[in-house]
C-alpha cells in the first residue's frame, strides 16, 4: 500500500510539471523569434532555390535538418541543402532521388511534403502543419524546371 | 476534456498498473539488455532466454507452447542461425482545438532479425532489416567478437550508437532531439565491457548518419553506467565534429525499481555549433511504470524540451499515460494518450495523440 502511494505520489509529481511549455510570445508559429532572419510570416515567392532556402528550409526544416546529426543525414542549411537534396537517392526510400530534376512526382522530396501513403516514417515538417498547398506547387514548380541552383 | 482525461488516467493509476518503454523491462528485472538482446547495448534480436521471457513469463495468458510443440525460439542447425521479428501497427487519432482531428491506420517500424553464430559465443554476425513501412532498408549490420576478457566485445558495421536510455519510443524528446534512436544508426566501431554491476562501451563512427562520409572527422559515443539489481545510474557523452559544424551532448540517466515498480529518468544537454546558427538544447524524460497483475501495465511519463535555450517562451512538454498488455505469447496491446504542450501559435504540436498499437514479437 505504502509502494502504490509513492508511486500515485511520484506519478503526480511528474504530471505536477506538465503546463512548462513556453507562452509563444514574441515567436512565430515555427519558435523563431519575429524580426529574426527566420521569423515572421512566410510570404508568396517565386520558384528559385535561392526562395525556397529562405521561406522554407532557413525558416521551418532546420530546425531539425542541420548539423552533423541531421535525420538521413539531411542538411538543409544553404552551405548543404542544394548539394544534399539533387539528384542524391533518398536514405528512406533509395529507388527515389530525394530531388529528381524535372519530374517532381518522382521526387521524394514532394512526397514526404504531401504526406504520400507511400512514404517511410511521417509527413514533414514532421509534428507542424504542412506546407501550404501553394508553397507545395513552387517547390514543385522550381523541381519541374529543373531544379536549377538559382 | 483534457483534465477529465488526465483525471481519467489518474484514477487508472491508482486502479491499475503501468509500462511501455522496454528499459523498463531490464530495470523491472535487474538486468542488463544483453540478458535479453543479441545486440549487445539493446533493442532489436532477442536472445534465447529473451523470447523465452516474451513468450512465457511476460504474458498475462501464455499459450501452452510446449503442448503444441511451438518453439519460443525459432532456430536452425542447434541455435548457430536463428531468427526473430517485430511488426507493429497501430491507429492514431489527434485531437486539436484549432485544428483538424485526424484518424489513421499505418503499420509502424517493422524488422526482421537474422543471427549467425559462426563460432558459438565468440563471434557473432548479425543483421537487423527494417520491412516497414517503405522499402526495405538496414538498420544494424555488424559482425560481433564477444566474451572477450572483461566481458567485453567488439562491434564493426552498422549500428546504433549507445547513448542513454533505449527508449523504444523514437519520438521521445530525449531520442529525437540528441540524434541518438532507431533511425539514425551510424557505421563505425563500437567496443565495450561488462565487469560486474558496471557496463562501459564506447564507439567511433562516421558521424554522418550512415551517409557517405567525405572528411576526416569522427563522431565518439561513450557510455558509463551501473546496473545494480534495484538502481541503475549513468552517463553518456558524444562529441561529433565536422569541418562547418560540431555537436555535443552529454546526458545523465538513472533508473530504479520497488516492488512491482519501476522510474526511469534521463536529461540531455545538447550544444550545436554551425557556421550560421549555434544552438543550445535541453530535453529530460521520466517515466512511472506499475506492473499490476502479471502482463498488465500502466505508465506514465513526462518529457519537456528546450529547442533552443537563448529563446524565451519556447520550450514543450508532453505527457504520456496508457495501459499495455503482453496478451498472449508473442502478442503486445498498447493503448497511450499523449498530452502535447507547445507554444499556442503551433497548432500541431499542440495536438494530443490517442494511439492504439498492436505489436507482435518473436
Amino acid at each position: 500500500m505504502k509502494t502504490r502511494m509513492l508511486f500515485m505520489l511520484l506519478s503526480a509529481g511528474l504530471l505536477f510539471f506538465f503546463g512548462c511549455a513556453g507562452s509563444g510570445a514574441g515567436l512565430d508559429e515555427n519558435g523563431n523569434p519575429i524580426g529574426s532572419d527566420n521569423g515572421g510570416s512566410p510570404v508568396p515567392f517565386d520558384p528559385t532555390f535561392t526562395n525556397i532556402q529562405q521561406n522554407v528550409f532557413n525558416r521551418i526544416c532546420i530546425d531539425c535538418h542541420v548539423g552533423i546529426a541531421a535525420p538521413e543525414g539531411l542538411r538543409l542549411d544553404a552551405q548543404n541543402s542544394y548539394a544534399n537534396l539533387v539528384n542524391v537517392p533518398s536514405q528512406e526510400q533509395p529507388d527515389l532521388l530525394r530531388v529528381n530534376p524535372g519530374n517532381p512526382d518522382l521526387s521524394y522530396i514532394i512526397r514526404k511534403l504531401e504526406g504520400g501513403p507511400n512514404i517511410t516514417g511521417g509527413q514533414m515538417p514532421l509534428d507542424r502543419a504542412p506546407l501550404d498547398p501553394q508553397t507545395i506547387t513552387t517547390i514543385r514548380l522550381w523541381i519541374a524546371q529543373g531544379a536549377l541552383q538559382n | 476534456l483534457k483534465t477529465l482525461l488526465l483525471l481519467t488516467a489518474l484514477v487508472y493509476l491508482c486502479a491499475t498498473s503501468s509500462i511501455i518503454a522496454e528499459p523498463y523491462l531490464a530495470v523491472r528485472e535487474g538486468l542488463k539488455c544483453s540478458a535479453c538482446h543479441t545486440n549487445i547495448t539493446g533493442g532489436g534480436k532477442r536472445t534465447q532466454m529473451g523470447t523465452g521471457y516474451g513468450a512465457i513469463d511476460l504474458p498475462w495468458k501464455p499459450a501452452d507452447l510446449e503442448s503444441q510443440k511451438i518453439p519460443h525460439y525459432f532456430s536452425l542447425i542447434k541455435d548457430l542461425l536463428s531468427i526473430g521479428a517485430d511488426f507493429r501497427a497501430f491507429n492514431r487519432s489527434t485531437f486539436s482545438d484549432g485544428g483538424s482531428e485526424t484518424n489513421t491506420f499505418q503499420t509502424d517500424k517493422s524488422n526482421f532479425y537474422l543471427q549467425a553464430d559462426l563460432i558459438r559465443d565468440r563471434i557473432t554476425f548479425y543483421l537487423d532489416e527494417t520491412i516497414a513501412p517503405g522499402g526495405a532498408q538496414t538498420r544494424e549490420i555488424f559482425g560481433m567478437i564477444h566474451n572477450l576478457p572483461g566481458r567485453g566485445w567488439i562491434k564493426a558495421g552498422k549500428f546504433i550508437h549507445p547513448f542513454g536510455l533505449r527508449v523504444e519510443d523514437d519520438r521521445a524528446f530525449i531520442r529525437e532531439a540528441t540524434g541518438f534512436n532507431f533511425n539514425t544508426p551510424d557505421t563505425g566501431v563500437e567496443i565495450g565491457f561488462q565487469p560486474g554491476p558496471f557496463t562501459l562501451m564506447a564507439s567511433i563512427t562516421n558521424g554522418t548518419s550512415s551517409i557517405v562520409d567525405n572528411n576526416l572527422s569522427k563522431q565518439f559515443v561513450g557510455t558509463f553506467g551501473y546496473v545494480g539489481d534495484f538502481f541503475r545510474v549513468g552517463t553518456s557523452a558524444s562529441y561529433n565534429d565536422a569541418v562547418d559544424a560540431n555537436r555535443r551532448v552529454h546526458g545523465g540517466w538513472a533508473g530504479f525499481r520497488i516492488k512491482d515498480f519501476v522510474f526511469l529518468g534521463e536529461a540531455d544537454w545538447i550544444w550545436d555549433e554551425e557556421l550560421t546558427r549555434d544552438r543550445d538544447q535541453f530535453v529530460t524524460y521520466a517515466e512511472a511504470d506499475y506492473e499490476v497483475i502479471d502482463g498488465w501495465n500502466l505508465k506514465v511519463a513526462y518529457e519537456f524540451y528546450d529547442p533552443d535555450r537563448n529563446v524565451d517562451e519556447n520550450e514543450r512538454d508532453r505527457v504520456i499515460t496508457g495501459v499495455e498488455s503482453f496478451l498472449t505469447s508473442f502478442v503486445q496491446l498498447q493503448l497511450f494518450y499523449r498530452f502535447n504542450q507547445s507554444i499556442p501559435q503551433n497548432v500541431p504540436q499542440n495536438a494530443d495523440e490517442l494511439l492504439l498499437r498492436l505489436h507482435i514479437y518473436f
